[in-house]
């Protein structure tokens, strides 16, 4: 079909060229996320196990999920890995940012040591780490039995498992907020800085009165997004306990792997699936809500 | 703008998904309807049977030296593999779901699961008008496991009963005598005991967290996981307290094995320690061989059969093969199937010593017995009668086995005491299986 013989306007012609040229990751986007998306929207309302036909049954699965002991001690797992990982690792990459932002020499080459975790897959991070963390041949005991010190059992006993992810995982992220920080920081303009130190504001000063107020917003960013991600933690578990010893590390996410595909209960899983969004939701909510409480003020 | 945007999208996601069903509506139908014409036969047609294929190199290669076989006397039938890698059964529920599942399906304890939900077709009326074939040949208690509602869905492949593998040195080194065949739980652990040496790093044992060897004990001591009736759960009996109790022993008392967490943290596998004598006897099947042959043990060492108690029973690793209940070819299926599980096919499975033969002929365990490696392989052989794989005959198995190894691991860390963990582990399997 000639196009010039429809007669339309050149602003249509322009937008139809322009969804012409963005269809490709909007096809990607409905089959990759639209429709997953909805498809386990739907899955959470009825008793699907994957394979037979699946039968509608209201709210059944989230009414369900509220006396789910093993949910709601998944749900707590995840919030001590979440109180672990955000507020320390998001601390030690600002300190890191604001020391690499320093005019200190090879800066390059220390960022790159801190980004180089980041890209590398977490599979053969969690793989080596759980190596490091081996109680008879580990690196990590063997450094500490030269100190003389307490060699914990870490991914062998029930209380020292999750702290031994939680560290692994701030090492592991550390560089991501890194980078995020060193953007805020080159925002700041210096001649703030110039001004305080002609006050004689020391480093100190300057660092809680001129730093930390204007990364407001990248703290904020670095925030929502640590805790995001932290909900959705999964691969290290997977990789170094499989959720235990004793279920001591099944976090969310693994929870609902092990219902959707192995326990056959994928409507059940897909409901949790929706209620851990809820809860980001929320959460991300009440963030945005305090930050915007402080710019009134 | 906004309806054209919205017009555009719906489009794009109508075009996605007639495409996406279309496309796969029309291979399945256009592969099928030729074949079915023209029916068996005719030397000239040929049917193509998909089948799953999966585990190590040398596996595979028996099940296509087997599948080379059969298509040479078949020559109408062609065999096309479905490789279903590591994550079996992951990969099988996905290739179910997604609607193109191989006409023969790899099955290591899902029959049951499968089998409830309607994917599997019942084997009985191809087994009732084969006069070919003898069902008779295969041990009850594994062809038991595979049936539901008195219909059976599976035929096992390759049988593997666990024994226990042992090194000769370290027990020469303690003054111990070499196990016998009829030794009992007493001796195993006064044996475990004496060749356990801390100092040196040495296990006695391993209680492996590997598949249901915890039930192995449980039934060694007269206790097992359900009621007959598969109703409810039976581990409240006195009888799996006392083999709580043992396993409690074992792991924590004696600590003559590591415990759950210490084999994860340690991260080598049983046969790794037992080759760096840094364990002197561990439970394994069949499977051990090949690796044992290729890369001779530094030390003298044999197998012998689990130690007594009530009883001898043990577990096993199993491969079962079941038919799809929508393949388009269940006549073919089913010659393919019976081939393998055949006489043919199991004097191949005994060739490669992999594993046993799953039924019990006579001509193909001999090639196991004759083989010599390691001396009391005929250990193996026995066993087999006395497999008994309680757990592959409740539906809800996997959702069991999670909650009761989180039991089994609070009390094998030293959290917990047999009574509580038989307590814990009754009321939430009974809650599962009441669901």
């Amino acid at each position: 079909m000639n196009l010039k013989s429809l007669k339309i306007p050149t602003s249509m012609k322009e937008t139809l060229w322009a969804y012409v040229f963005i269809s490709p990751i909007m096809l990607g986007f409905a089959v990759f996320m639209l429709y997953p998306l909805s498809a386990s929207l739907y899955l959470s309302f009825t008793n699907s196990d994957g394979i037979t036909v699946a039968g509608f049954v209201g709210f059944d699965n989230y009414v369900k999920l509220m006396s789910d002991k093993d949910f709601i001690k998944s749900l707590f797992v995840t919030a001590y890995y979440t109180l672990g990982t955000v507020p320390i690792g998001t601390g030690l990459a600002l300190i890191v940012a604001v020391i690499l932002n320093a005019k200190i020499r090879f800066t390059t080459i220390y960022r790159s040591a801190f980004f180089l975790p980041v890209i590398t897959s977490m599979v053969a991070v969690a793989t080596v780490w759980k190596w490091l963390y081996n109680t008879d041949y580990g690196l990590i005991n063997a450094f500490l039995m030269n100190l003389g010190l307490y060699e914990p059992p870490w991914l062998a006993s029930d209380k020292w498992a999750m702290p031994a992810i939680i560290m692994m995982s701030i090492w592991k992220g550390i560089g991501f907020n890194m980078v995020l920080f060193l953007a805020g920081l080159q925002g700041i303009s210096p001649t703030i800085y110039e001004a305080a130190k002609i006050d004689g504001a020391n480093g100190l000063r300057r660092f809680v009165h001129i730093t930390i107020p204007l990364l407001r917003n990248t703290t904020l960013f670095v925030f929502i997004i640590a805790i995001i991600s932290s909900f959705q933690v999964f691969d290290q578990v997977f990789i170094m306990t499989k959720g235990g010893p004793a279920k001591s590390t099944t976090v969310i996410i693994y929870y609902i792997y092990q219902n959707a595909f192995q326990f056959f209960k994928q409507g059940y899983a897909s409901a949790m699936g929706y209620v851990l969004f809820a809860i980001i939701f929320v959460i991300t909510m009440v963030q945005l809500k305090i930050s915007n409480r402080k710019d009134v003020n | 703008m906004k309806k054209f945007s919205l017009i555009a999208m719906g489009f794009v996601l109508l075009v996605g998904l007639l495409t996406g069903c279309g496309g796969n509506a029309n291979s399945t139908k256009g592969n099928d309807t030729e074949p079915v014409n023209k029916g068996e036969g005719n030397s000239g047609a040929s049917v193509t049977i998909k089948m799953a294929i999966s585990g190590s190199e040398q596996e595979q290669k028996l099940r296509y030296e087997t599948a080379d076989l059969f298509m040479k006397d078949h020559p109408n039938i062609k065999i096309e593999w479905v490789d279903i890698g590591n994550e079996r059964y992951q990969k099988t529920l996905t290739l179910i779901s997604g609607g193109n599942p191989p006409d023969i399906l790899y099955i290591n304890d899902w029959t049951l699961p499968l089998a409830t939900r309607g994917v599997l077709m019942p084997l009985d009326d191809f087994i009732k008008e084969d006069h070919s074939f003898n069902l008779d040949e295969f041990y009850p208690s594994i062809i038991d496991a595979y049936k539901l509602d008195g219909k059976l869905y599976g035929l096992p492949q390759d049988l593997s009963p666990t024994v226990i593998y042992y090194n000769k040195d370290l027990f020469d080194q303690a003054n111990l005598p070499y196990p016998a065949d009829d030794w009992t739980q007493d001796d195993f652990i006064t044996a475990a005991k004496k060749l356990t040496n801390p100092a040196k790093k040495q296990y006695g044992f391993i209680l492996s967290t590997w598949n249901t060897e915890y039930d192995g004990w449980m039934l060694r001591n007269g206790a097992s996981l359900f009621t007959p009736d598969l109703k409810k759960s039976a581990v409240d009996s006195p009888e799996a307290l006392k083999a709580l109790q043992l396993l409690k022993q074992i792991v924590v008392d004696d600590h003559v094995s590591p415990n759950p967490a210490e084999i994860q943290a340690m991260g080598q596998y049983d046969y790794a320690l037992f080759r760096n004598r840094q364990l002197a006897m561990f439970s394994s099947g069949l499977w051990q061989l090949p690796g044992f042959k290729a890369e001779p043990l530094p030390f003298k060492w044999d197998v012998v059969r689990m130690p007594k108690q009530v009883n001898q029973a043990t577990k096993a690793g199993v491969l079962s093969w079941s038919i799809h209940k929508d393949t388009k070819h269940p006549k073919e299926a089913w010659e393919v199937l019976k081939f393998f599980v055949g006489h043919e096919g199991m004097k191949l499975v005994a060739k490669y010593s992999m594993a046993l033969p799953a039924s019990d002929v006579k001509e193909a365990n001999q090639i196991i017995i004759d083989s010599k490696f390691p001396v009391n392989v005929k250990a193996f052989v026995d066993s087999a009668p006395l497999v008994n794989m309680e757990e592959f005959r409740h539906p809800k198995w996997s959702e069991l086995s999670v909650a009761i190894n989180e039991q089994l691991d609070r009390m094998l860390i030293g959290n917990q005491s047999p009574e509580d963990t038989q307590k814990n582990m009754f009321a939430k399997m009974n809650e599962i299986m009441a669901e």
